[in-house]
């Protein structure tokens, strides 16, 4: 074979070897930006939902907090009366398991953000929110 | 259909799909919770940055330490907005996807196609659609538009100071970012770009690591606990790291596989972006070693950040990823000579 023809025969090759490498890397990344916005109907009616709603309802009804949405209302409803300056005691039923006990922690801090929110365990039933006495 | 038309097609449906995932709800997974957005409501509640230590003044859960900028932009977007409210915040999203897709065009040498290409990359990374509301999304733009500023280094006058104003917005945004700094100013440095290099490696740390390490430290009266620390370091430990890396790796293998065959391809982009692709990798060798001093359980420590961390590598190599690409297709119809 000529020269420039072995040139162009490996230059057709390489970009048909490129064009299957690209097909298949694009259409995975596409194919996982399609998969995670579906089901589109429920996509859009959950942002229906949340963009109707107030801020309150909004708040409560993120998975992490409706996972517990006893403690997340009762933290925002301590909140609004709280001032930011004082503190915050969580205590938990004795033998709550670690992973629930840091969970339950994380919320409330996050809801009652910025006071710090200490965390114990103790006779309750669920749980009980106070603030700290003497704090910051 | 053009390259460049079918490389914007498949950015419009990144954009897209980031879009509808991050605004269907508010912000509320995992680290938003726990780090960013709790500080973010901090600042914006109290007007502090010292809040940020006061809610986990023992840096139990919310990394005190970490650098603040992400958790001030939320705050002051919310400040805008006249209240904190997750989902109101939730079109920086987005916004930011966007903005990094249009740093990664910058960064990217060549017509359209490649840099309407390494836009799309970008923007379809899962990263955007897994995360919403963590800090990685704004540390890849700074990143990428630090990839930007390498090419310009010894044609544009200000390219250093812009190279060096990036790493530091990096630094500020999390831990990855200053070693991302840390790595470019020795590359440059081991090249002979002496000034440059100089400029990154000393506003990175004089800049962007001191004054937030030293704020926090004047707060807490000492070393706050970090993720890693050095008497928690084994060689088994590192082993057992190495091999959660390898396996945390998962699909991402076929991704690195792509791009090794498209470099392959493409003996030029090789290189022209040999350094670029060396940095991305000691930086990846970096953070995988680190994992080895982690006062974590190692196998969660990697389950629950490598992807973040490889999210990083990716898009910083997308422009290279899109150059290699154009090389090896050659020139488009429309864009070859008539």
């Amino acid at each position: 074979m000529p020269l420039r023809g072995r040139a162009a025969s490996g230059a057709g090759h390489r970009r048909v070897a490129a064009s299957l490498l690209l097909a298949a890397g694009l259409g995975a990344l596409a194919a996982q930006a399609v998969w995670r916005a579906l089901p589109l109907p429920a996509s859009l009616s959950a942002a229906r939902r949340f963009w109707a709603a107030n801020q309150t309802t909004r708040l409560l009804n993120v998975p992490f907090f409706s996972a517990d949405r006893e403690l997340s209302a009762a933290a925002l409803r301590l909140g609004r009366t709280l001032g930011p300056e004082e503190d915050v005691l969580l205590v938990l039923p004795r033998g709550a398991p670690p992973e629930a006990v840091e969970e339950s922690r994380r919320r409330a801090a996050y809801l009652l953000a910025p006071r710090r929110v200490a965390v114990s365990t103790g006779d309750v039933p669920a749980f009980r929110l106070s603030p700290v006495r003497g704090s910051p | 259909m053009t390259r460049a038309a079918a490389a914007g097609l498949l950015l419009a449906l990144g954009l897209l799909s980031t879009s509808l995932v991050a605004l269907r709800r508010p912000f509320g997974t995992g680290d938003f919770v726990a780090i960013w957005g709790l500080k973010a409501r901090a600042i914006h509640a109290s007007g502090s940055l010292a809040s940020v230590v006061r809610v986990d003044p023992a840096g139990e859960f919310s990394h005190p330490e970490y650098p603040p900028l992400w958790p001030c932009v939320l705050a002051g977007a919310a400040v805008a907005l006249g209240r904190f409210d997750e989902l109101l915040l939730t079109p920086l999203w987005p916004a930011l996807a966007l903005l990094a897709s249009l740093a990664a065009a910058r960064a990217t040498r060549g017509g359209p196609g490649a840099k309407l290409l390494a836009g799309a990359i970008v923007s379809l990374l899962p990263y955007y659609r897994t995360y919403p509301g963590y800090a990685e999304a704004l540390l890849v733009l700074f990143l990428l538009l630090a990839v930007g500023e390498l090419d310009r280094l010894q044609t544009e006058r200000l390219a250093p100071a812009r190279l060096a104003a990036f790493l530091v917005l990096a630094a500020w945004t999390k831990p990855e970012g200053a070693l991302a700094g840390l790595v470019v100013a020795a590359l440059l440095l081991s090249a002979r770009r002496l000034r440059p290099g100089a400029l990154a490696g000393l506003c990175v740390v004089l800049v962007g690591v001191l004054p937030w390490t030293l704020y926090v430290r004047s707060l807490t009266g000492g070393p706050l606990p970090s993720a890693f620390d050095a008497g928690a370091f084994t060689p088994a430990r590192l082993g057992a790291a190495l091999v959660a890396v390898a396996a945390g790796t998962g699909w991402a293998w076929a991704g690195i596989a792509t791009f090794a065959l498209l470099l392959a391809l493409a003996p030029g982009t090789r290189r022209l972006r040999s350094a670029l692709i060396l940095g991305v990798a000691l930086s990846l060798a970096a953070l995988a070693a680190a994992y080895g001093f982690s006062r974590f359980d190692v196998g969660w420590h990697v389950r629950w950040s490598w992807d973040r961390v490889l999210f990083l590598a990716a898009a910083c190599l997308a422009p290279a990823a899109a150059e290699a690409a154009a090389e090896a297709l050659g020139p488009a119809a429309e864009e070859a000579p008539s």
